[in-house]
């Protein structure tokens, strides 16, 4: 069966400062992405994407789109697995969703649409009840969802959910995948990130998804997703967001168990060239690497003649590695995007 | 024999921490969570490689990294981590010298002497890091500015006092604002005025011979203008002391913090690890050892409660403790109804502090609808909010929430029309009635307007649902069509699960399906409802 995928970014609202200069970016990233290579086929119409209007019309009432129009798009996927004779509407379901949000409780966050102000927040769509409802009824075998938000405490209830007769448990062998940009209260950020501004949480995302988070073997599982954007959303912060307790240094992510055996794509990995600066003194020492590789827990990647100099360049995936300069032993952490730090073991 | 010999060798990983609360990460050279645990100390066996632990204490967290070729000779220890609490404890990073000072000081003295046997103390107070210092100083006012603590029962209902008037403050620095007012014990309500004339109220519980101590930071709250700061219910942090003054280095202060931090960030089956203990073993051995600190009891317990095999024996002992220790109080008879104990909580007359007790109690009112007083439940006909952990509501403000006319649909009136399929139905018929000027009836969905200059990429049309259906309000519906109508049978399970999503007792639930019933089959445009309460 397809898969299918629901795409909304809005970056300008009528009644709702500030405008954001990222969602329109993300999502359109995001749709080339699940077009190319999340095995969703945008000429059939499989791929959706709603993106907010620019400018917006003066009032919110009539800004686009709002819940009501995504709303209607879950009930098109609602249908389509209800009629279907094995009871899904495809494959796998990709929701992602980017523009202003709030959280309204630990385990959910929820995009704030078009038409929404101030003072009526009410206008929103509740991210992981949709997908849970997506999820546990079994309309897919696989949802994935990504919600690019703010996360602040709204005096909010929440509103615009499927409603509260889910199925309590999945059918057999079903996943799913949630990643918020932020934990429960947090800010989310946006930064000029190769020349363009994007959400720091789907940046990350889509370095994760290009082949930063792929094993040795290709396969971006669930797990070794989380552990790219754990890791590397930080990255992509500026110094006073580091220092500010209000904005998240990492998102917040959930999978279903057992994480490693959800594969969300297969991608070259990816190994960025990096150059490890060499301790003082160093310069007429033999140099050994180990890490991680082809499974294998702790084995020797590469190793090196002195040189007389104080760097060493190398192609590596992402990770930890041990540094042994003759005896004396350092880590060296390579970055999602080649950065590296090296310290004394 | 062969499988012996493959089999990695197994190395012991030590590792200590200065918190019982600490979260411990064990992540592999690639950042994959190998294992978990707690504090204070925790051995783990893993195979050799390079290791990344990090320890998590509130919402900070530490890192080291090791390289694990041997069996190391002693733990990797992680000294005290300082976390951001709105309590200006000892060894938190949000605290200066004078905040502290002012706490110890005047909490210690009475502003307000309503009443005796019982003390609330506050404290609103803002904190900037020393890198942000902003000039001109981003607070001006009073920061207790809009707070007023009222007494509210049968009986009536009387303000005792506004904070920023009765209490002491000071604006130099990071302003603080402080007031102490001697109470008779029972719950009092805490207001909120906000710039908009939102109205936010929160309960606090004054216990005989105890002193209640809330903290709270500010925030910025929006206006039509500018927004202005106010306190920040959603990060209270709430202590009790049984000697009236606050007492910064006290070390069962730091453990209780801990756990509301806990309670305010963890949910049940956080991290898709739904059978991890959220409550450390030193946790569970200080509550079997009758605990004296009730905050923390209180804490401890939900904690326990979200716990997915919960430890039944210990939390009846920690309930009849904290029954021993407070005597009537709204969040431990909320506990009490989990625990089974005698005797059995009476309907209750106020709100508990903390929204998962009201969770605890809205959900046993399916089971026992007079569980809640109907005193109780006309108070809280407004927004049910859950600022953080605790449980908030909100009054409207008259300048902004007019009163809606009689067919159009509260929030909650309209989140249950949506989950009883009354909202997708009016979706549906308006993709299928015939639309104005005598157009011809269509299933196609009408194109969405999109923004000029976007044309990448093949896209799904969508319907253009917003001139169709105005959200909530569906007395619009002005094209003719048949109206289908809903039959909505709702057993116990349902209503269980209504009662959790919205934070409403079954009868006052019971009375909002009634409305909505008689709202939709008042209007002739729209489906029928037909509510079958078993």
């Amino acid at each position: 069966m397809p898969n299918r995928a629901i795409i909304v970014g809005i970056q300008a609202y009528a009644e709702l400062p500030p405008t954001l200069q990222g969602p329109k970016n993300d999502a359109k990233l995001f749709y080339d992405w699940v077009t190319t290579q999340g095995g969703v086929d945008g000429n059939a119409g499989h791929a959706t994407l709603m993106l907010g209007e620019e400018p917006p019309p003066k009032t919110a009432v009539d800004a686009k789109p709002t819940e009501e129009t995504l709303k209607y798009q879950f009930d098109l996927l609602e249908d389509e697995a209800q009629r279907s004779p094995n009871g899904r509407a495809g494959d796998r379901l990709y929701l992602y969703l980017s523009g202003h949000g709030f959280g309204q409780s630990l385990s959910d966050a929820s995009l704030l649409m078009a038409n929404a102000t101030q003072l009526r927040p009410r206008h929103h769509i509740p991210g992981r009840l949709w997908a849970d409802h997506f999820f546990a009824n079994g309309y897919f075998k696989e949802v994935l969802l990504f919600l690019d938000c703010c996360r602040e405490r709204y005096g909010m209830a929440t509103l615009n959910g499927p409603g509260t007769t889910m199925s309590p448990v999945p059918p057999n062998g079903a996943r799913c995948f949630y990643g918020f940009a932020t934990k429960y209260g947090k800010l989310a950020v946006e930064r000029m990130i190769d020349g363009a501004m994007h959400g720091v949480f789907t940046a990350t995302l889509m370095d994760a998804l290009n082949g930063g988070a792929s094993e040795d073997d290709g396969r971006i599982t669930g797990e070794s997703l989380k552990a790219y954007l754990y890791e590397n959303m930080k990255g992509f912060l500026l110094a006073e967001d580091l220092e500010d307790s209000d904005v998240a240094k990492e998102p917040d992510l959930y999978c279903e168990p057992p994480e490693k055996d959800f594969v969300i794509a297969r991608v070259p990995p990816r190994e960025f060239s990096v150059t490890i600066p060499l301790p003082a003194g160093s310069e007429m020492k033999a140099r050994q690497l180990f890490g991680e590789k082809g499974g294998k827990n702790f084995v020797k990647i590469a190793d090196a003649a002195a040189d007389g100099s104080l760097k060493w360049k190398l192609d590596l995936m992402r990770g930890t590695y041990q540094l042994l300069l003759n005896t004396e032993s350092f880590v060296v952490t390579v970055k999602g995007r080649g950065a590296i730090d090296v310290t004394a073991s | 024999m062969s499988q012996l010999l493959d089999t990695p060798m197994k190395l012991s990983l030590t590792i200590s921490t200065s918190d019982l609360q600490s979260d411990i990460l064990v992540l592999d050279a690639r950042g994959r969570l190998v294992q978990r645990g707690c504090g204070p100390i925790q051995t783990f066996d893993v195979e050799e490689g390079i290791y990344r632990v990090k320890v998590l204490t509130g919402t900070e967290f530490q890192e080291k990294s090791i390289v694990l070729t041997k069996q190391p000779s002693e733990p990797l220890r992680f000294g005290p981590l300082s976390f951001v609490s709105s309590a200006p404890l000892a060894g938190t990073s949000t605290s200066h010298e004078y905040h502290v000072a002012a706490a110890d000081r005047e909490s210690r003295n009475t502003h307000v002497a309503d009443g005796t046997g019982s003390s609330l103390f506050f404290l609103v107070r803002d904190w900037t890091p020393s890198t942000a210092k902003a000039a001109p100083p981003r607070i001006t006012g009073n920061p207790a500015e809009g707070l007023s603590l009222h007494s509210v029962s049968t009986t009536g209902e009387r303000k005792i006092c506004d904070l920023a008037v009765s209490g002491v403050s000071d604006l130099r620095g990071d302003p603080w604002a402080a007031c102490t007012i001697g109470v008779v014990p029972g719950v009092y309500e805490l207001r909120l005025q906000l710039p908009t004339g939102e109205v936010r109220r929160q309960s606090f519980a004054a216990s005989a011979g105890w002193q209640t101590q809330s903290f709270l930071f500010m925030r910025q709250y929006a206006t039509e203008s500018l927004p202005q700061w106010r306190a920040d219910l959603s990060r209270t942090s709430v202590l009790l002391s049984r000697q009236r003054g606050f007492a910064p280095s006290e070390p069962l202060l730091r453990v209780a913090e801990l756990a509301r931090v806990s309670l305010a960030t963890k949910g049940s089956g956080e991290g898709g690890e739904a059978s991890r203990p959220l409550l450390p073993q030193e946790m569970r051995n200080l509550f079997r050892e009758k605990f004296s600190n009730p905050m923390l009891g209180i804490y401890g317990a939900h904690l326990l409660l979200l716990e997915k095999s919960v430890d039944l024996a210990l939390f009846r002992d920690v309930v009849g403790n904290l029954r021993g220790l407070l005597g009537s109080h709204p969040d431990v008879e909320a506990l009490a109804l989990r625990a089974g104990l005698q005797p059995q909580p009476v309907p209750f007359e106020q709100p508990p502090m903390l929204s998962r007790s009201w969770s605890l109690i809205a959900d046993a009112t399916v089971e026992r609808p007079d569980l809640v007083t109907e005193f109780l439940a006309q108070r809280n006909t407004g927004d049910f909010l859950s600022e953080g952990p605790w449980y908030v509501r909100r009054s409207p403000s008259p300048s902004v929430d007019v009163a809606p006319n009689d067919l159009e649909l509260s929030d909650v009136e309209a989140a249950l029309a949506e989950d009883l399929g009354v909202l997708k139905l009016i979706r549906r018929m308006r993709q299928t009635q015939p639309q104005q000027s005598g157009q011809t009836p269509s299933t196609a969905p009408q194109p969405l307007s999109l923004p000029e200059g976007f044309g990448e990429g093949p896209l799904a049309k969508t319907p253009d649902l917003d001139e169709a259906v105005a959200p909530y309000v569906v007395d619009d519906f002005t094209h003719q069509a048949t109206p289908a109508s809903i039959d909505a049978p709702i057993d116990a399970s349902r209503l269980r699960s209504m009662v959790a999503q919205f934070g409403i007792p079954s009868t006052q639930l019971k009375g909002v399906l009634t409305n909505l019933e008689q709202k939709l089959n008042r209007n002739p445009n729209v489906p029928n409802l037909r509510v079958f309460l078993k």
